[in-house]
């Protein structure tokens, strides 16, 4: 592993360690390139992982302070607890559930697609599928996702067999066992899926691909990283031309350093990268950095999400097994007719007993619930995964009092549902009970989304400089040297599960980055 | 704290029998015992009444027939450890209950169960509501001697995951065709 000098101007400093900064990491240390990887939480292995979902949560969730406003109903029920990401390093791919499917097409063109919707701020992404097929098909081989590269699909567990049964009965063409960045053999030095069950707590076997033990590693072996964990970045610092000059961060003892940089890239996920761009306002930049748009922190995005639960006469025993492999893709495509733009995935899901109980309908209680829990055992699953709409005022700001541990504001996350995304939720309900009641349920129940797992867009993409914040490689608009690398770089949601395309981002803008620095340009 | 008494683990363990839970008072400690057992936890801030009817409540909110009192009971003793820290939530305790004789106009207790389950319906949303409810998500649900009652079956991975443990054991309806859910290798 290298040491890089505080003083040393030369390296790429990255923010994140997950999906985005790990393997942003790996590929400039492939290519050569000195890299600080900033990491805020701790460097834990594959052993720390526990099976137990209340401890695993406190051990890699993100806990640091946050508020919420807004009329979503995580504000209500977790008024704290925007989102269920992590701070670890290998980030939020400890703990994400390894679906892993490219954003169609017509997603990447938003606005033409879908035409005006009122309140919704759409633009079309700058690049399109095209442009990110060869790294969608480099992000597949390295990340070892099923049904591609040969790589047969995992077998389905109880949970699936349910889902199946009944998306067929329904005519559901498109059902199988999903595209996931899990082993279904051995691959890549890492074991086959055991079928553990709980993917959301770090996976034991190492069959889920994770930046912690796959990018990082890979990453250090070339001499090039420099790996700090427990290292919270406060501020980006710039130089009296606007360029972005270093970072200051507090070690784990709460010492302050500043790390000196060629190039800063950010990926601390959608809530704490505008933050730290906002948190890093100057006289120069009085809004933030890269901020001239007034868009940073805006268009929030966390998936139109939901879940649907049912009860069976016979045992199903749900969380057995993968969690999320299992996938009806029929419903992801644009179609009006259904009321609402855009599409959505349903997909396999479960939670252990404890966060069943937490978050199959906070707050409530009663014999309807227990009776609920009381099944258990009997009980199937499905998480709703789709587009949601980008809004102006769903944004990521600062507190104007409470202060974290480090006396920096802490982010406020504002998020109102969308009246597209009440319909495409609603839509999602009724498909998913219709699933379950054609496979012979018992009873269905609809459980609201939990706090967010795909925060998204809150930094932007965009052709033109007032509409985003960066440009197709995540560079942003204002300053040349300052990168945005993680999926707050989404111009809108689509329906697929994120980390692919994050992942896919990343490993073009590494190219984009070292062509850039090879021309003197950054 | 006063609550040295408390064995949870030793208190669990004697989940084999059917057992009534009783609050006792004597020489001014209250404690929840359960004869049979040889067991019993003294109560630090909760007096005999509000521990009564903090445990009629707790199983109120989450009903299951087949669990024992006891199982509640853990759950009073988690908000009387709690209070014995804190005296804001001892006094919400003690309000909470105080405040539910009042709506029934006498012993709360005392009357029919849609009696009061319809109180707790009118005080739903209170502090003292969601302290007594959010303590039984946790105390009940998160209580690993419980699991097996409600078939969950916990931490796999030291087992070998269920590769070989029925992750697909499902017999009750079809199974699906290889090219959606091949077979495990």
């Amino acid at each position: 592993m290298a040491n890089i000098d505080f003083n040393d101007n030369t390296a790429v400093v990255i923010i994140g360690s997950g999906a985005g900064g790990g393997t942003l990491a790996n590929e400039l240390c492939q290519k050569g390139i000195k890299v600080v990887l900033l990491e805020a939480g701790k460097h834990l292995s594959i052993a720390d992982f526990v099976n137990d979902e209340w401890p695993s949560f406190s051990q890699l969730a993100w806990l640091d302070k946050r508020t919420t406003s807004g009329n979503w109903r995580v504000a209500k029920d977790f008024p704290n607890l925007p989102a269920w990401i992590c701070k670890t390093v290998g980030g939020t791919t400890t703990h994400w559930a390894g679906a892993s499917l490219r954003i169609q097409d017509h997603e990447f063109r938003a606005e033409t697609h879908y035409g005006k919707i009122d309140g919704a701020n759409l633009i079309d992404w700058p690049i399109t599928l095209n442009d990110l097929e060869p790294y969608y098909a480099r992000a597949e081989d390295k990340m070892g996702v099923t049904r591609t590269n040969g790589i047969p699909g995992l077998p389905g567990n109880n949970n699936f067999k349910v889902m199946y049964a009944g998306a067929k009965k329904l005519g559901y063409k498109e059902v199988h066992t999903g595209r996931m960045a899990i082993n279904s053999r051995p691959r890549d030095g890492r074991a086959a899926c055991q079928q553990i069950g709980f993917c959301f707590q770090g996976c034991k076997s190492g069959a889920k691909w994770s930046t912690l033990y796959t990018e990082i590693p890979a990453a250090e072996a070339t001499g090039q990283l420099d790996l700090r964990s427990e290292s919270h970045v406060l501020q980006i610092k710039h130089d009296a031309t606007g360029k972005v000059s270093g970072v200051l961060y507090a070690d784990k003892d709460g010492a302050q350093h500043l790390q000196q940089a060629r190039i800063v890239c950010v990926a601390g996920n959608s809530i704490e990268s505008p933050r730290l761009l906002l948190n890093s306002a100057s006289s120069l930049y009085p809004d933030g950095l890269a901020n001239s748009s007034g868009q940073v922190g805006r268009n929030y995005m966390r998936h139109t999400t939901g879940s649907v639960y049912a009860t069976f006469e016979k045992p199903v025993h749900m969380y057995r097994g993968t969690t999320m492999a299992g996938i009806i893709a029929d419903e992801n495509r644009h179609d009006t007719r259904r009321g609402f733009a855009g599409g959505y995935e349903m997909e396999t899901l479960s939670l252990g007993l404890p966060f069943m109980a937490a978050f199959l309908d906070p707050g409530s209680s009663g014999k309807k619930f227990s009776d609920a829990l009381e099944d258990y055992a009997h009980m199937a699953g499905m998480w709703i995964v789709g587009e949601d709409m980008p809004q102006e005022n769903n944004r990521v700001t600062l507190h104007a009092t409470e202060k974290d541990q480090h006396g920096q504001p802490v982010p406020n996350v504002h998020f109102d549902d969308h009246k597209n995304d009440i319909a495409m939720r609603n839509h999602a309900y009724q498909q998913g009970k219709l699933v379950y009641e054609a496979a012979g349920a018992k009873t269905v129940l609809e459980t609201p989304p939990y706090p967010s797992t795909h925060n998204l867009g809150t930094n932007r993409m965009s052709a033109k400089a007032g509409d985003g914040v960066c440009n197709g490689f995540g560079q942003t608009h204002d300053i040349k040297n300052l990168f945005i690398s993680d999926g707050s770089q989404f111009t809108t949601g689509a329906a697929e599960n994120p980390t692919l395309t994050i992942v896919t981002l990343a490993i073009r803008q590494a190219d984009y980055i070292a062509a850039e620095m090879n021309n003197k340009n950054i | 704290m006063k609550n040295e008494g408390l064995n949870r683990r030793q208190f669990l363990c004697h989940s084999g029998k059917a057992l009534a839970g009783v609050v006792v008072a004597s020489s001014g400690v209250v404690s929840l015992v359960f004869p049979a057992t040889g067991w019993s936890a003294p109560l630090a801030v909760l007096d005999e009444h509000e521990s009564k009817t903090l445990l009629h409540m707790t199983r109120l909110l989450y009903p299951h027939d087949a669990v024992e009192d006891k199982f509640y009971a853990v759950v009073v003793k988690a908000l009387d450890t709690d209070a014995s820290t804190a005296e804001d939530k001892a006094q919400q305790l003690k309000e909470g209950v105080k405040n539910l004789d009042k709506l029934a106009n006498g012993n709360w207790r005392e009357l029919s169960t849609d009696k009061r389950n319809t109180m707790l319906k009118n005080i739903e949303g209170t502090a003292f509501f969601e302290q007594v409810r959010s303590k039984c998500i946790t105390g009940i649900y998160n209580n690993k001697e419980l699991w097996p009652h409600f078939g969950y079956e916990g931490a796999s991975a030291k087992h070998g995951g269920y590769i070989n443990r029925g992750f697909n054991d499902l017999d009750w309806l079809p199974e699906p065709p290889e090219e959606a859910s091949p077979k495990a290798r």
